[in-house]
């Protein structure tokens, strides 16, 4: 009986000096952060001047996105991005392709995964529609664009951090 | 008393206490005979649930709407090769489910060459028997980098590795006690993925495990702590950045009831949880059950 006693408080000591302390992030709380602020201030000519928060690295190309249908733990999602140039006369957006159909693809760094692959579709000049959009976990995760040549080497490309 | 123990101790770190929740990875355990039998066999059955899809590199933790489930069929067997000489393989099969997905296959065969360094001939009651063991990991299990979807048909490490290790044993009356101690080194490997064509390079890796149970009769109750550190995984690609996949940490504390129902058979029910103990790093946590037959041939 008493060497019962010993193997419990033995396991309630290991617990003691050793338990884990969770820092729990629930899943809703971080999807504000993946919608980009797009206020910007209105031309003359009534057009809206933009920024270029995230550029191509080989071309120099704008992009922004935005979701269409927000991706959850049980149903894909769907955004739209659009590539463009800033006009030099008055930094509206112009929109452009790129130079070949983008890829994109959903990468998870700390734990050296990618997600199910997506579909991605041609809208119009420099606007392209991707679909499939689906993480299985949460965490930090990357959006990556990437424009391939003919021997399939990325040539072009911009990486977008997000929370999910 | 003393033989009860090492017939429950025999595979006695449970199947998958050993990996990450997710996306396969971990070492594999041991198969190591620490009795005074001629041969062991054991087969599981094991069942695990991710509670903690992902916990990041700052240790926070993550909890996802839908969560994955694996179940681990493994098959185990020691025999003994010359007088203090054994050789042991593990083969585990797998399948990983995630809302309508299914992924099954072979996982890591893992194949262990054993010395009794330290053997127990006459039952002294201070010094432990003592097992020192080489373990070759095969990489039958895809690896996470190789997936292209999200490692969820990753089975197993997918590298090839070279592990060292030794594991020490004692009972005294009704109480046993065991440590093991493992490093291993993996071995880079060709990763040719859609999106990333290059080279794989793991790093080294430890597994520390401490247990102790209490037998009467037929029966052993017991605990164990398995503590496991997986170095970072850089992957190189020529036409783009290397990439590091960070280092993974968790820790498995598991609770087993074993019930030796004759002299040759055993039945062990194991449940192990991952969200208990330790400080995990890039990883996935889970709660699982096992269940396990185990069968021996004495000297």
């Amino acid at each position: 009986m008493r060497g019962k006693h010993v193997f419990v408080y033995c396991g309630l000591l290991a617990c003691l000096v050793s338990c884990v302390r969770p820092k729990y992030i629930d899943e809703v709380a971080s999807s504000e952060k993946n919608v980009e602020n797009n206020s910007s201030q209105t031309t003359s000519l009534g057009q809206q001047k933009v920024s270029c928060l995230n550029t191509f690295s080989t071309s120099q190309l704008c992009m922004r996105w935005s979701w269409e249908v927000q991706p959850t733990s049980k149903q894909v999602g769907s955004f739209v991005f659009k590539v463009y140039r800033l006009n030099q006369w008055d930094q509206t957006a112009v929109e452009v392709d790129l130079s070949a159909m983008p890829e994109v693809v959903l990468w998870m760094p700390s734990m050296g995964h990618g997600s199910t692959p997506t579909k991605i579709e041609r809208l119009d000049v420099g606007t392209y529609r991707v679909g499939n959009v689906f993480f299985i976990m949460p965490g930090a995760w990357e959006i990556r664009f990437q424009v391939k040549d003919e021997s399939k080497a990325i040539v072009d490309g911009v990486n977008i951090a997000i929370s999910i | 008393m003393r033989f009860l123990f090492s017939f429950f101790l025999f595979t006695g770190f449970v199947s998958h206490s050993w990996s990450a929740a997710c996306c396969g990875g971990g070492g594999s355990v041991p198969t190591i005979i620490t009795s005074d039998d001629r041969a062991q066999f054991a087969v599981s059955y094991g069942a695990t649930q991710v509670v903690i899809d992902h916990v990041d590199s700052q240790g926070y933790w993550r909890r996802w709407g839908q969560h994955q489930q694996t179940q681990t069929l493994k098959i185990e067997g020691a025999h003994i090769v010359a007088d203090r000489w054994q050789w042991g393989v593990s083969l585990p099969v797998m399948t990983r489910n995630y809302s309508d997905m299914q992924y099954s296959g072979l996982g890591d065969i893992a194949s262990t060459l054993s010395y009794e360094y330290l053997p127990d001939w006459d039952y002294n009651p201070y010094r432990p028997r003592g097992v020192g063991f080489v373990q070759l990991n095969l990489p039958t299990g895809k690896s996470r980098a190789e997936s292209e979807i999200g490692g969820l048909d990753s089975l197993g490490s997918g590298y090839w590795s070279l592990g060292l290790g030794t594991m020490l044993v004692k009972s005294w009356r009704d109480w046993d006690a065991f440590t093991m101690l493992e490093w291993h080194q993996s071995f880079e490997k060709n990763i040719n993925r859609v999106s990333l064509k290059g080279v794989a390079r793991p790093g080294a890796g430890h597994n520390i495990g401490v247990g102790a149970g209490y037998n009467w009769s037929i029966y052993r109750a017991g605990i164990n702590l398995n503590y496991v550190q997986e170095a970072a995984v850089r992957l190189y690609a020529p036409e783009s950045e290397s990439e590091l996949q960070g280092m993974e940490r968790w820790a498995s504390l598991s609770a087993s009831f074993g019930y030796m129902y004759s002299e040759e058979w055993a039945w062990s029910l194991i449940y192990t949880d991952q969200t208990l103990i330790g400080d995990p790093v890039n990883t996935s946590l889970g709660q699982g059950i096992t269940l396990q037959l185990q069968k021996r041939w004495p000297r």
